[in-house]
């Protein structure tokens, strides 16, 4: 076919890994943003990966996508959090640097020919028959595609609170984009608002570094992408830990009615889980102090960030109270930090695919979407971006199952129940978490990527070595009997023993010895985990039969008999695909399920 | 299941036993069934629920009278099914509720499948799968114990103490989640002494309804009570007298030989099954090892053991080489006809099965041994129900091992998830068709 043109608006974790899941495909690609030079840039923290997060990268990593390389390119220190709590859970997490971070995962993009950046911004989507035919910018240009892909975060209508003042911006320092949205409206689309927050940065010649405790990395680390040369190059620059006090929290206590957030000035629901400073004071009141980690944000910053007080507070509270802080009592604040407000589109108004229902040919993805975090944005840019291709080719759609991958379990969650706050990735959303580690990322889903066409030739190869040579390890455990104190064990139940590693093994079976330390510990994770992951397997194909069974477009659930009516009213809603993702839909129980398994099976006949 | 493939049409059935009684009842389910009232009945008053009345039905095919019957009926969802139900009180016998049943097929109405009642009471949630299997067993209960058991599990009595367990688990799981789902910056961990008490609560309950399975199997088959002796000390006679007493079912154990006989009875409301082993003491093979061999192996499977003797039971006893628990004999001395007895201070039990004479003794104290272990809590009584907690409770026992040994925090998180999804599975909460179809198969028509 002739190459597709598809466009992406803008420029963040999203756009790059939809750009560059396009751009593998062989089509060209359109970027608009804002501003070309903030491509890539980090909004927040300056660290990619962590918990549950840290499996998303490894994920987009086996797929081709960029973050992971982009991440060990610019990575200052990297550390494997939760590391006592078992390696399904096992969280990598690099802390990197910006300035790097964004010009590595804009090479990556910019050295296809198929590849431009536009910096227009798109005011307005062409769209014909319920088709997306193209953009209009603000300069009144318009540009034609095949598809759409719509990635601009929380730049739609964002509205940046600091204490009692509140201005529009997308980031600090940026322009928001006020347009499209009211456009998107206009199409039909639902909105709803949500709120984040940032930490302030502080000059690092402004800290008292003496008093505070160092943080460093691990030792050997591995790097989130296999295309990453070994030995790992790794500064192991440390960050810092600081602890608020009793000064700190009655100084804010006493400010809360400056706050935005307690004052009502925001609307939009923050997450729970990511609480900004004065939150933390208010819910968690019985704790004398809570732990800061100062991280600079590019290598020899003088821009330090504050992990762990975020703040929307009037920028003198924030100021006072950093100057509380051991360490940081003659602290100077660069910038304050600041909840922003912004726009998103509930996604029960999309497909799997990330295609929206109503409109072909246009996707979002990432933080428009409700999501939070870098990792959840860039995961569904790549969906979106093999999607839309995959569409203009009419091939079947490209879906991670919830067993395949987090990148599964995030955009079927996505779609089917309704989020109320900023969606965070977690291991306890994943029904299979033994079997979707870290460690394995590739072995569930680059075959799979393979054959869509986003994993290259090279990297396939890459991972077959990789796969034999863990396979060739297993198969020497498996037929190895030992002795143990005149006993013989055989070395899988003997490696299945708490206190036993696969190092343990070496010297009975010596050409094991060799092998990289990934293809021994993915080897050893498999077999010390087989029974669990057995089990769990047989929970998850529970589940899946239902995801087979397809619910058929035209249904009208009010027609069901036996449906309750709230079932009925959140199916309306949502309108799932097959059975499996109505069945996860709160408000709809077994029953529900049973009627609805009956109706679809009785028409399936007539 | 065929009878569920469309589930929005009305249903009826002579919920009562074929056959001649005095009243039948037939049950009609489904919605919007005043039409189907007014035309039976030919009346024009307007229906109210819940309240029964005086009707004449008249068949649809020729319009004559077929009966003069009681009329209920429940507007839904307050009725059984959740649906409207109408049920009709006719005379019974033979003729009259099938006269009724093939008018209302003449006006469209379909026959309902065996459990297809039930199954709408599911679908509409007015029962759960636990409730609903036992109704079942409730239907084909053998003896009172078993029909209180039953009852006690309609009323949800069982479901209460799964969905404590649910509770209970749950919070759990979300304190452990937590745990894995945040840094230790993030939030303070809970003390590991904390999941353990509350995982050993689980243990606990879940023990008592594994050890009440046991129970439930005997509340099918009967506690197993063996007959042995040397041969014409009196066993068949006791074992007729015993039944003679008591309603009781004879059948022949499969086989070639009429190796042993076993027969159901209750001892003051308690199942039991008596079985003689006439057949092999008294043929010539007894003392061969076969017979020896057959022998222990009923021993074994017996709760209790009668040893008869005409003369000296215990002596007698010792003189074989059985070896049986005391806690689970009992010595009993046969043709006692001549004198009244007295067996208050003996070993044994003296009987005479000629006059009647302490029987009762032994039947009170077969009694005593057995109404202790009687379960005043809910009573696992399906295999299905039986399969999901013992797999539950290994599951549980693995686990406090697994966090006293400091193991893997995800493995353990991984059990107890299994763990909910068998408790969830056991009261329906997890949607399984297999399972579901396979309960409301077992349902006689009109339930």
């Amino acid at each position: 076919m002739n190459k597709a043109s598809i466009i992406v608006i803008g420029g963040g974790h999203a756009g790059i890994e939809a750009a560059n899941a396009v751009l593998s495909k062989g089509h060209k690609v359109n970027m608009f943003v804002l501003d070309s030079s903030a491509i890539g840039r980090m909004s927040c923290n300056p660290s990619i990966g962590g918990l549950a997060k840290g499996h998303l990268v490894k994920e987009i990593d086996a797929l081709g996508g960029i973050m992971g390389r982009a991440a060990d390119n610019s990575c200052l220190q990297f550390k494997t959090l939760n590391k006592s709590k078992g390696r399904a859970v096992w969280g990598p997490r690099a802390q990197v640097d910006k300035i790097k971070y964004a010009s590595a995962s804009k090479s990556f993009l910019t050295k296809h020919r198929n590849f431009k950046v536009i910096s227009e911004e798109v005011v307005d989507l062409i769209v014909k028959n319920n088709k997306v035919l193209g953009v209009i910018t603000s300069n009144k240009n318009a540009f034609f595609s095949d598809a759409v892909i719509v990635t601009t975060g929380t730049f739609l209508n964002g509205l940046i609170h600091i204490g009692k003042d509140n201005y529009s911006a997308g980031r600090i320092g940026e322009k928001a984009a006020h347009n499209l949205t009211d456009s998107i409206i206009n199409l039909g689309f639902e909105t709803g608002r949500l709120k984040t927050g940032t930490p302030p940065r502080i000059e690092a010649k402004s800290v008292d570094w003496k008093k505070l405790e160092p943080s460093l990395g691990d030792d050997n680390p591995q790097p989130f992408s296999y295309k990453t040369k070994l030995p790992f190059k790794n500064l192991n620059i440390p960050s810092f830990i600081a602890y608020t006090n009793e000064n700190v929290h009655s100084l804010l206590e006493n400010n809360l009615y400056n706050s935005p957030m307690y004052s009502g000035k925001i609307n939009g629901v923050g997450p729970r889980y990511c609480p900004s400073i004065e939150d933390k004071i208010v819910r968690f009141s019985d704790r004398s102090r809570h732990m800061l980690y100062l991280e600079p944000e590019w290598m020899d910053s003088n821009q330090i960030y504050i992990n762990g007080f975020s703040t929307s507070m009037p920028k003198k509270i924030q100021l006072s109270a950093l100057r509380s802080i051991s360490g940081l009592e003659s602290a100077n604040l660069i910038r304050p930090g600041y909840a922003i407000e912004y726009d998103y589109f509930p996604t029960r108004q999309l497909k799997s695919t990330l295609e929206t229902k109503s409109i072909s040919n246009l996707f979002f993805a990432g933080q428009v979407n409700g999501t939070s975090g870098y990792e959840e944005a860039a995961a569904q840019g790549l969906l979106a971006g093999i999607n839309s291709v995959l569409r203009i080719e009419e091939s079947d759609p490209f879906i991670i199952n919830r067993n395949e991958g987090y990148i599964g379990v995030l955009i079927d969650d996505l779609i089917t129940s309704s989020i109320n706050e900023p969606y965070r990735m977690f291991t306890s959303s994943a029904e299979y978490r033994l079997s979707l580690r870290s460690d394995n990322a590739d072995f569930r889903l680059t075959e799979k990527g393979f054959k869509a066409g986003i994993v290259s030739k090279s990297q396939y190869n890459t991972f077959i070595i990789r796969k034999n040579s863990v396979k060739s390890i297993e198969s020497a455990i498996i037929k190895k009997t030992i002795s143990e104190e005149s006993k013989s064990i055989s070395a899988q139940k003997y490696l299945c023993r708490p206190s036993v590693g696969i190092q343990d093994l070496f010297n009975f079976i010596p050409s094991i010895k060799h092998k990289s330390g990934a293809a021994l510990f993915t080897a050893e994770t498999n077999i010390k985990y087989e029974g669990y992951v057995s089990r769990e397997t047989i929970r998850a194909n529970a589940m899946l039969q239902n995801e087979r069974v397809k619910i058929p477009k035209n249904i009208n659930f009010c027609q069901i008999n036996g449906l309750s009516s709230e079932a009925v009213e959140k199916l309306n809603k949502v309108i799932p695909e097959n059975l499996g993702q109505a069945s996860r839909i709160d408000g709809v129980r077994p029953s529900d399920i049973m009627c609805l398994s009956i109706f679809i099976k009785q028409e399936r006949f007539t | 299941m065929d009878k569920t493939s469309n589930n929005n049409y009305p249903i009826a059935a002579i919920a009562t036993p074929l056959g001649i009684g005095a009243l039948a009842i037939i049950r009609i389910s489904g919605f919007s069934l005043e039409s189907i009232y007014y035309s039976l009945t030919k009346r024009k008053n307007t229906l109210i629920s819940h309240k029964a009345s005086l009707c004449s039905i008249y068949s649809a095919i020729n319009n004559s009278k077929i009966d003069s019957c009681i009329i209920i009926y429940y507007k839904g969802p307050k009725s059984f099914t959740g649906e409207d139900v109408i049920e009709i009180n006719c005379h019974g016998g033979n003729l009259i509720p099938q006269m009724i049943l093939e008018t209302l097929s003449f006006m469209g109405i379909k026959n309902a499948a065996p459990g297809e009642f039930s199954l709408r009471a599911f679908l509409n949630n007015k029962i759960d799968l636990l409730q609903a299997e036992s109704l079942s067993s409730l239907i084909s209960a053998k003896n009172d114990l078993s029909h209180s058991i039953a009852l006690k599990n309609l009323s949800g009595f069982f479901t209460q103490q799964i969905s404590f367990l649910e509770h209970e688990l749950k919070t759990l799981l979300t304190i452990l989640e937590n745990e894995l789902n945040f840094n230790e910056n993030e939030i303070t961990f809970s003390s590991k002494n904390n999941i353990l008490k509350s995982l050993s609560g689980v243990c606990k309950t879940l023990k008592k309804l594994d050890n009440s399975s046991a129970f439930g199997s005997i509340i099918n088959s009967g506690y197993r009570i063996l007959l042995l002796g040397r041969p014409n000390v009196g066993k068949s006679s006791l074992f007729n007298f015993l039944l003679g007493k008591n309603r009781a079912i004879i059948s022949e154990v499969a086989g070639t030989t009429r190796d042993v006989i076993e027969a159901n009875s209750e001892i003051k409301n308690i199942p039991v099954c008596f079985v003689d082993t006439a057949g092999y003491w008294e043929s010539d093979d007894f003392l061969e090892i076969l017979g020896i061999k057959k022998t222990v192996k009923e021993i074994n499977s017996a709760d209790l053991v009668l040893f008869l003797d005409d003369k000296d039971p215990i002596n007698e006893f010792n003189n074989t080489d059985l070896k049986i628990n005391p806690n689970k004999l009992i010595f009993v001395k046969t043709k006692e006809d001549t004198v009244l007895i007295n067996n208050k201070s003996n070993n044994f039990i003296k009987i005479s099965t000629l006059k009647g004479f302490g029987i009762n003794d032994l039947t009170n104290q077969i009694f005593e041994m057995f109404k202790f272990k009687n379960n005043s809590g809910p009573v696992i009584t399906s295999n299905r129900q039986k399969n999901l907690i013992k797999a539950s409770l290994k599951i549980t026992i693995q686990s406090i091992d697994m966090i006293k040994t400091d193991l893997e925090m995800d493995l353990v998180v991984s059990n107890i998830r299994d763990i909910l999804f068998n408790l969830k599975s056991l009261i329906g909460k997890v949607y399984e068709k297999d399972v579901i179809d396979d309960i409301f198969n077992k349902f006689c028509v009109g339930k």
